[in-house]
């Protein structure tokens, strides 16, 4: 499991993940990406490279999300793999964060 | 105890030549050990032809139920051992994970509540909805002991 962080801005952080999301890659990332969504800004999570996303990834994504509405920030999805994209659906977690098909749509979501 | 061991046995009655191989194999009680198992189940099931959605599905059943038995299922950290039986027919693959862990019946779990906002929304607890979304029925058991769960996925076929 890998995480990018494509770009910050005062606006919003955009990472890149990459790889299984289950017990072994959420345990490699959890805290990198806490910390680099912490930083007073809105998150865009890029998921284009995700090829398995379990539970544990689920409570991840949630916590980041969390995390950021407790401090007036939003976090958006982008470009799911279909079978991550059911995996978001078959949780309800595309009820509770905005998922965008691609980065404009993420910033259009974020109103920027 | 090795960290995991396997056993493949031979093919027995069914000579379609799109049913698969028989694996069986044991695991200790940690992450890297159930990593290590799904990788062998994962490379068996796309060896024998089975299509990747159903691959995913019994990858995800593993990840979720076997996972929740090393993370609940023990009162000590002693290393134990999980056991996995794969079997692909030409319809479907089953798997049966065998543990002697603390009595716990996954089917009779409920789904969790659908929260309104993210503030409500409790961060884990979805594993077992999101296999049941995903496979085609699982049956629980106990016996000997020893806790015993079916798990099986359709296969997708394509017409020729």
């Amino acid at each position: 499991m890998e995480l990018e962080i494509q770009e910050q801005s005062e606006t919003f952080t955009r990472l890149a993940l990459k790889g299984r999301l289950d017990t072994v890659g959420v345990d490699r990332i959890e805290t990198r990406l806490m910390a680099s969504l912490a930083g007073g800004a809105h998150g865009i999570v890029d998921l284009s490279e995700v090829t398995f996303l379990a539970s544990l990834g689920i409570r991840l994504l949630i916590s980041a999300a969390k995390m950021l509405d407790r401090r007036g920030y939003r976090l958006v999805l982008v470009a799911p793999r279909p079978v991550i994209d059911q995996a978001l659906r078959h949780s309800s977690l595309d009820e509770l964060i905005p998922v965008a098909a691609d980065i404009d749509g993420a910033l259009a979501l974020l109103g920027l | 105890m090795n960290a995991e061991s396997s056993q493949a046995e031979a093919a027995s009655g069914d000579r379609n030549p799109s049913a698969g191989t028989p694996l069986s194999l044991t695991f200790r009680n940690d992450a890297a050990s159930l990593a290590s198992a799904r990788e062998r189940v994962r490379q068996h099931l796309h060896a024998d032809g089975v299509d990747d959605a159903a691959n995913y599905a019994i990858d995800l059943s593993l990840e979720e139920l076997a996972g929740n038995t090393l993370r609940y299922g023990y009162d000590t950290e002693e290393e134990r051992a999980i056991r996995v039986d794969v079997t692909v027919t030409r319809t479907a693959v089953r798997i049966a994970i065998t543990d002697d862990a603390r009595p716990f019946d996954p089917t009779l779990h409920p789904d969790p509540q659908l929260p309104r906002t993210l503030g409500e929304a409790p961060a884990g607890g979805r594993g077992i909805s999101m296999v049941r979304r995903v496979v085609h029925a699982m049956r629980y058991r106990r016996e000997a002991g020893r806790n015993r769960l079916e798990v099986d996925v359709q296969r997708v076929t394509r017409p020729h």
